[in-house]
C-alpha cells in the first residue's frame, strides 16, 4: 500500500485531556464543524501524513485485532459512509475511545484530528486519526517601523516535528468483501515511540488500547527476509570487498545492536549507505523482492542463530568464522594484489589481521 | 514629372501603401510564429517592426534631385513604404526570407542580397543587408482600403550588427555619393569586415552551444509536447527548465518520451495533480515537472540529492506520489 494520490475530503478535530488527579476520565471537548483548509494548508497537512506514512516512512502495517462494535476499525467503516453531520457527530466516539485508552496520568492530552479521504492507485477510501500534542514556539512579528520581534506561541501543533504526533490510518482495501471485519480493511500506524528504542510499552495505549491493532505475526518471517535480501544485495554490489565487509558489519549492528523495535529498508539505507544512487538501487531491489517500503516490527526469532556468527569463505574450504558482534572490532581484512601465477594473471589475496595471539591449534 | 504632380499622387495614394505595409507586417509576423514554435517572436526580432511611409519631402528629393535616372520617378521609387526586420544572426535572416518566399499574396524581387554581393565583390566590405520588394499579387481589400495589384513595398532584413553599421553610415555615407574622405571610408570598411567576422564567430558559438545542449533541447521538446497532451495546458518554457534538465542530464534516456508516457498512463492521477498545482505554483507550469515525477518515483533519494532548487519545491511531488520526503 502506497499512500500516493492522497485526497482529504473531511477533517474534524476534538480535544482529549489527561486523566484528572484521581485518574478519572475527563470528557473530551468536541469539535462541532468540519474544518475548511485552503490548498496551502491542505498540502502541509498532507505533508505531515506523508512524512509519517509515505513510502520509506517509519509507519508500520499492523494487524487489526479488535474490530468489534465501537472499535476504531468498526467506526472507520461507518464514518466513511456517513454524511457530514453524522460524521461530525459520530467521530466523537473516536475521541471517547482515545480518552478511555489513556489510562495513565502520564499520558498527555492533545488534539485528535479525524479525517476521511482516499489514497492509493486505484484509490481506496481511508479514515485517519492523528493525535497531535501541542508544543510551543515563536512567530515573527513585524512592528510598525518595520522592526522584527518574536511572539511566543504555546498551542502549536502538527509542525514538522514528527515526535509530537501519532497517526493511524484505516484503509478500506476491499469494499466488496462480505466477510466480517476486519476483513477488507488494513491498518497503518505511525508513532515515533514504536520505532524509538525502549519506548514500545509507552506506545501501546495508542496502537493497542485505542486503535485495536497488534504487531503482525509475520514479523519474524519479514525480519528474516530483510536480513536475507539485504545480504543478497550487498553480495552483488559492485564495490570493494572492504566496503562489503563494512556493510555486512552494519547489517549485524542494525539488527542486533540497534535497540529500535522496528526494521526498515530506508533507515538502514540512510544510516549506512553513503551515496543516493546505491540507496535508490537498494530500495528498488527490496521492492522487487516485495519487501514492504515502510517499517516492520523487529522480531529476531528466525535470524538469531544466523546472526550469531559471521562467516567469510575462501576457496579450498578455508573459512573464517567469528562471533558477529566481535567481528568488527577484532578482525581486519584487506584485499591486495598477490604474486602473478604461471599464466601471468595477478590474483587477489586477502590479508587478515586478528587482534589476538593464537590460543590453540589442532 | 513635377513636384506638384508627385505631391498630389502621394497624398491620394499614401493610405494604400500604408495598408499594404501593415498587411505585410502582420502576415510575416504570423508566419514567423508558426515557423518558430519554441521561440517568442518578439525575442527573435531584435527591434519592433514599424512600417514607415516616406515623408513627402524626401520622396520629392529622391525622385527629382538625387541624380537618379528614373523613367517615371514616382512609379519607379519602390521604397515609398518599407519596413525592417532585425535579427541576431545571419542564419536568422534566412528564416525570415524563407517565410517571405512561401507566402503567395505577393510577388517578390530581390533588390539586394549581401551574400550575392559578397560573392560578386569578395574584396569589398560595404553596407550589407537583404532587400526585398514585395508587390501585391492581385487587387484586394484590406482594412477598408483597396490595394491595387503590383503595389510595391520594401522589406529589409538585417542582423543587429549590420543594423548598427547602417545606423552609423546611413545618412553620412551610403546615400550621398562622395562626401566622406577615403580615411573614413576605410575605417567603415574595416568595421564591416569586423562585423562579418563577428557574425561568423557568433554562428560558430551558437552551433557549438546547440550541439552541446542537444540532449536537453530534445528532452525539452518531448516534455513540452507531453505536457500539452497530458495536462492539457500550454507549458511555459522558463529558464528553470534548463537548470533542471542540466542537473539530471545523465539520466535522460533516448527513450524519454516512451518512458514518461508509460509512467503517466500507469499513474493517471498525476496530470490532474499537476493542473491543480499549476494554478498557483510556477514550477508546475514548466514541462520538466513531468520529468521530476518520473525521477522521484524511480529514484527518490537521487532525485532529492540532485535537485537544484529548494527542497520545498520538490516536496509536493513526493507528497503526490506517496513517498516520505524526509526519509529519502
Amino acid at each position: 500500500m502506497i499512500f500516493e494520490n492522497l485526497t482529504i475530503n473531511r477533517v474534524i478535530t476534538h480535544e482529549v485531556f489527561p486523566r484528572d488527579n484521581e485518574r478519572n476520565l475527563v470528557t473530551p471537548t468536541y469539535g462541532t464543524n468540519l474544518i475548511d483548509l485552503n490548498q496551502q494548508a491542505l498540502d502541509a497537512f498532507c505533508s505531515r501524513i506523508m512524512d509519517a506514512m509515505g513510502k520509506a516512512s517509519r509507519a508500520l502495517e499492523m494487524t487489526i485485532s479488535n474490530a468489534q462494535e465501537q472499535s476504531v476499525c468498526a467506526l472507520a467503516k461507518s464514518l466513511i459512509n456517513y454524511d457530514d453531520n453524522l460524521f461530525i457527530q459520530e467521530s466523537r466516539l473516536i475521541a471517547d475511545s482515545l480518552a478511555s485508552a489513556q489510562k495513565s496520568r502520564g499520558l498527555p492530552g492533545g488534539i485528535l484530528v479525524v479525517f476521511s479521504g482516499s489514497a492509493g492507485h486505484p484509490s481506496k477510501r481511508i479514515l485517519g486519526v492523528i493525535k497531535a500534542e501541542t508544543h510551543s514556539g515563536f512567530t515573527r512579528q513585524t512592528g510598525e517601523n518595520g522592526s522584527i520581534s518574536l511572539q511566543f506561541l504555546t498551542n502549536l501543533l502538527l509542525t514538522p516535528q514528527t515526535k509530537l504526533y501519532k497517526i493511524g490510518i484505516f484503509v478500506e482495501s476491499d469494499p466488496l468483501t462480505e466477510a466480517p471485519l476486519p476483513n477488507g480493511w488494513r491498518a497503518f500506524i505511525y508513532d515515533d515511540q514504536i520505532s524509538a528504542s525502549n519506548k514500545l510499552s509507552a506506545a501501546q495505549y495508542f496502537y493497542d488500547s485505542f486503535l485495536g491493532c497488534s504487531f503482525p505475526e509475520t514479523s519474524a518471517k519479514l525480519t528474516r527476509e530483510f536480513h536475507n535480501h539485504t545480504k543478497d544485495f550487498i553480495k552483488h554490489l559492485d564495490v570493494s570487498e572492504e566496503s562489503k565487509t563494512d556493510l555486512y558489519n552494519a547489517l549485524i549492528t542494525y539488527l542486533k545492536v540497534d535497540q529500535s523495535p522496528t526494521v526498515q529498508t530506508s533507515v538502514f539505507a540512510q544510516t549506512f549507505i553513503q551515496d543516493a544512487e546505491t540507496r535508490d538501487a537498494y530500495a528498488e531491489f527490496m521492492n522487487t523482492k516485495n519487501f514492504p517500503a515502510i517499517a516492520i516490527h523487529k522480531d529476531l526469532t528466525d535470524v538469531a542463530s544466523i546472526l550469531r556468527y559471521r562467516k567469510v569463505s575462501f576457496s579450498n574450504e578455508i573459512k573464517l568464522i567469528a562471533p558477529a558482534e566481535k567481528f568488527e572490532n577484532m578482525i581486519q581484512m584487506q584485499s591486495f594484489e598477490g604474486d602473478p601465477d604461471d599464466n601471468g594473471q595477478t590474483p587477489t589475496w586477502t590479508r587478515i589481521i586478528i587482534k589476538d595471539r593464537v590460543r590453540g591449534q589442532e | 514629372m513635377t513636384e506638384k504632380e508627385i505631391r498630389l499622387l502621394w497624398e491620394s495614394e499614401r493610405k494604400i501603401y500604408e495598408a499594404w505595409a501593415d498587411f505585410i507586417k502582420t502576415k510575416i509576423t504570423d508566419q514567423l510564429i508558426i515557423a518558430l514554435p519554441e521561440l517568442d517572436v518578439n525575442y527573435f526580432l531584435k527591434l519592433p517592426v514599424q512600417p514607415r511611409s516616406k515623408e513627402l519631402k524626401s520622396l520629392v528629393d529622391k525622385a527629382l534631385f538625387r541624380n537618379k535616372t528614373y523613367a517615371n520617378p514616382y512609379r519607379d521609387i519602390t521604397d515609398k513604404v518599407g519596413m525592417r526586420f532585425v535579427v541576431l544572426l545571419s542564419s536568422d535572416i534566412r528564416i525570415i526570407e524563407n517565410v517571405i518566399q512561401n507566402i503567395d499574396d505577393w510577388e517578390i524581387s530581390k533588390d539586394r542580397d549581401f551574400e550575392d554581393e559578397r560573392r560578386a565583390r569578395p574584396m569589398e566590405f560595404a553596407y550589407q543587408s537583404l532587400h526585398y520588394i514585395l508587390r501585391s499579387a492581385k487587387e484586394f481589400q484590406y482594412l477598408g482600403v483597396t490595394i491595387p495589384a503590383s503595389t510595391p513595398c520594401e522589406v529589409q532584413i538585417r542582423t543587429l550588427l549590420q543594423h548598427a553599421h547602417s545606423e552609423l553610415t546611413h545618412d553620412t555615407i551610403y546615400k550621398p555619393k562622395k562626401t566622406a574622405s577615403p580615411e573614413v571610408n576605410r575605417t567603415i570598411a574595416k568595421s564591416m569586415a569586423l562585423i562579418e567576422a563577428t557574425d561568423d564567430f557568433f554562428l560558430l558559438a551558437m552551433q557549438d552551444l546547440n550541439n552541446a545542449s542537444q540532449t536537453e533541447r530534445n528532452a525539452m521538446n518531448v516534455l513540452s509536447q507531453l505536457y500539452l497532451e497530458k495536462v492539457g495546458l500550454k507549458p511555459e518554457t522558463e529558464k528553470s527548465n534548463l537548470l533542471i534538465l542540466d542537473s539530471y542530464k545523465d539520466k535522460l534516456t533516448r527513450d524519454l518520451a516512451n518512458q514518461i508516457n508509460t509512467f503517466i498512463n500507469e499513474k493517471d492521477y498525476i496530470p490532474a495533480r499537476i493542473a491543480q498545482r499549476a494554478e498557483s505554483q510556477h514550477l508546475f507550469r514548466q514541462p520538466t515537472i513531468l520529468l521530476m515525477y518520473l525521477f522521484v518515483s524511480l529514484t527518490p533519494a537521487d532525485a532529492k540529492e540532485t535537485w537544484p532548487l529548494t527542497p520545498d519545491e520538490l516536496r509536493p511531488i513526493f507528497l503526490d506520489l506517496g513517498i516520505s520526503f524526509d526519509n529519502n
